[in-house]
């Protein structure tokens, strides 16, 4: 081993024993190798510097780029919508042929089993308004972790009386989702989504299990096709989910709405106006594509639909010559 | 498995993978930072760019081995909270005015040498050019061997990499003497 070599090996970490102690021994007695070392040293931290300044400018490229689709994102977010589903569609069709109908074996039940993961509570310490939220606030997010959701869920019920957010919203649907209530689970879950802009894949996602969970077909698939259209990281296993239940998304339609209705009746305040109940969007809406009816549901509704609104949507079947299949409405045209 | 290909490629300075593992989590742990540490957007985008670059500097260093999904996210908010925690006992700090400006002084006059090296090694390491600025890069920072290096740079093997290493520490060193 030369010299370079032995320093290169010991900046690098590769250095056996023995080459250890001849390295040592060299720094001990050789003047030319310290300086040689010293040299190599400085050029690693620098050049060290410099991977680390090229790496953050490049994630603040990326940033910028980031932020420059949220805004035109925001400017056109139907267009947007229905690029992305343009997509899905072009995945989900370079896929069909592929997909056998192997659902009578696997219920929704166990495919929930499959996918069913329990959220990390990764907000460590948590902090509330005033000391009886603080304490409130961890015992909750406490129980959460040591696995007692019961206590979670009614710790966190507590809590939204004076405490009323998304992440309490989500928490308190996890803990009763986790704990078997299903249907309490489907209702913060539901409010999360709907009365708050954070946790919304993640509520869309647990909202789809515990659809699942409860053999809702049609609920399951509205909110997964909903987390298809989005780049989250449950994406993928929305998908993976969707061909696992033997569905494809099999066509960007447009379409009529015949039918719409909302519940809770009364509400058809979009934003601003906090609600606990769980809100649903249910209808029929019309193909042009093939004159079929397709049924809808939906856990987002889509306020101001009305009967003769003429919308895009996504329907999804089970194989094309099965007729029976339900639309996801993107929006109105 | 996606992870396990995102940490290898990192490892090998692959930029995608950076931009990749950036977009997967920044909206997540900007949400969480921002609710549960009442931070700013712009200090959330900072720690997170932060602690973007600190995963990527224990990639490379072996620190961090192959992990999933929730591990990387993990790792991340674990990076996050710490930094944020180190930054607040900084601030704490700066209410003792006089004391901040006692150490400022004296660190000022040692480092003023040393700086002006630093700062031309800096100058000259920035215009290397390549192959040069790549290869030691690969090296130094991303601890790859020469072989792995070869393969990265489509060189024949692990030995014209080192050749080439070689000469380009001898460049820099020429640079180094030229006043």
């Amino acid at each position: 081993m030369d010299n370079l070599e032995l320093i290169d090996g010991y900046l690098t970490g590769r250095l056996n024993k023995e080459e250890k102690a001849a390295f040592d021994e060299a720094l001990a007695l050789d003047h030319e190798f310290v300086e040689e070392f010293q040299d190599v040293k400085e050029i690693q931290e620098g050049l060290r510097a410099l991977s680390r300044k090229e790496a953050l400018s490049f994630l603040q490229e990326v940033e910028e780029e980031v932020q420059n689709r949220e805004s035109t994102l925001n400017n056109n977010k139907m267009k947007k919508t229905i690029v992305a589903a343009a997509s899905v569609i072009l995945i989900a069709a370079f896929s069909f042929f592929t997909l056998s109908n192997n659902t009578e074996d696997s219920t929704l039940q166990s495919i929930y089993q499959n996918n069913f993961e329990s959220y990390d509570n990764i907000y460590g310490i948590v902090r509330g308004e005033n000391e009886k939220d603080a304490s409130l606030a961890s015992q909750a997010f406490n129980a959460y972790d040591m696995g007692d959701y019961d206590l979670a869920a009614l710790s966190f019920e507590e809590l939204v009386v004076t405490d009323r957010t998304a992440i309490n919203y989500f928490y308190m649907g996890l803990s009763n989702l986790e704990a078997k209530n299903i249907d309490l689970a489907i209702k913060k879950l539901n409010a999360t989504i709907n009365n708050f802009e954070d946790f919304d894949a993640q509520a869309s996602w647990y909202l789809a299990l515990a659809h699942l969970s409860n053999d809702d077909e049609e609920a399951a698939i509205s909110s997964l096709v909903g987390l298809t259209l989005d780049n989250s990281i449950y994406k993928s296993k929305a998908e993976a989910v969707l061909k696992e239940m033997g569905l494809s998304i099999s066509s960007l339609d447009g379409g009529v709405i015949t039918d719409v209705k909302l519940r809770p009746k009364e509400d058809n305040a979009p934003n601003g106006v906090f609600d606990d109940r769980r809100r649903i969007q249910f209808g029929i809406a019309v193909s042009e594509t093939d004159g079929k009816k397709y049924r809808f549901l939906t856990d987002q509704p889509i306020y101001g639909l009305h009967i003769g609104s003429e919308v895009e949507m996504i329907v999804v079947r089970r194989s094309i010559k099965d007729r029976a299949g339900f639309a996801f409405i993107l929006g109105e045209r | 498995m996606r992870e396990a290909s995102l940490i290898t490629r990192l490892h090998k300075g692959d930029k995608t993978a950076l931009e990749e593992i950036y977009k997967a989590y920044r909206s997540g742990f900007i949400n969480w930072i921002t609710y549960a540490h009442k931070c700013s957007d712009e200090e959330a985008i900072d720690i997170f760019q932060y602690s973007i670059i600190s995963f990527y500097e224990n990639v490379v260093d072996g620190s961090v081995e192959e992990m999933n999904d929730a591990g990387i996210k993990t790792y991340l908010y674990s990076i996050g909270k710490n930094k944020l925690l180190a930054d607040s006992r900084k601030q704490a700090k700066i209410s003792y005015q006089e004391e901040l400006e006692d150490v400022e002084l004296i660190e000022d006059q040692e480092s003023d040498i040393g700086n002006d090296k630093k700062q031309f090694l800096a100058t000259v390491l920035d215009n290397l050019g390549e192959p040069c600025s790549q290869l030691l890069k690969l090296f130094y920072f991303n601890n790859l061997s020469t072989e792995e290096i070869a393969e990265i740079m489509k060189y024949k093997n692990g030995n014209t990499v080192k050749n080439l290493k070689y000469k380009c520490l001898q460049r820099i060193k020429k640079e180094l003497n030229r006043d």
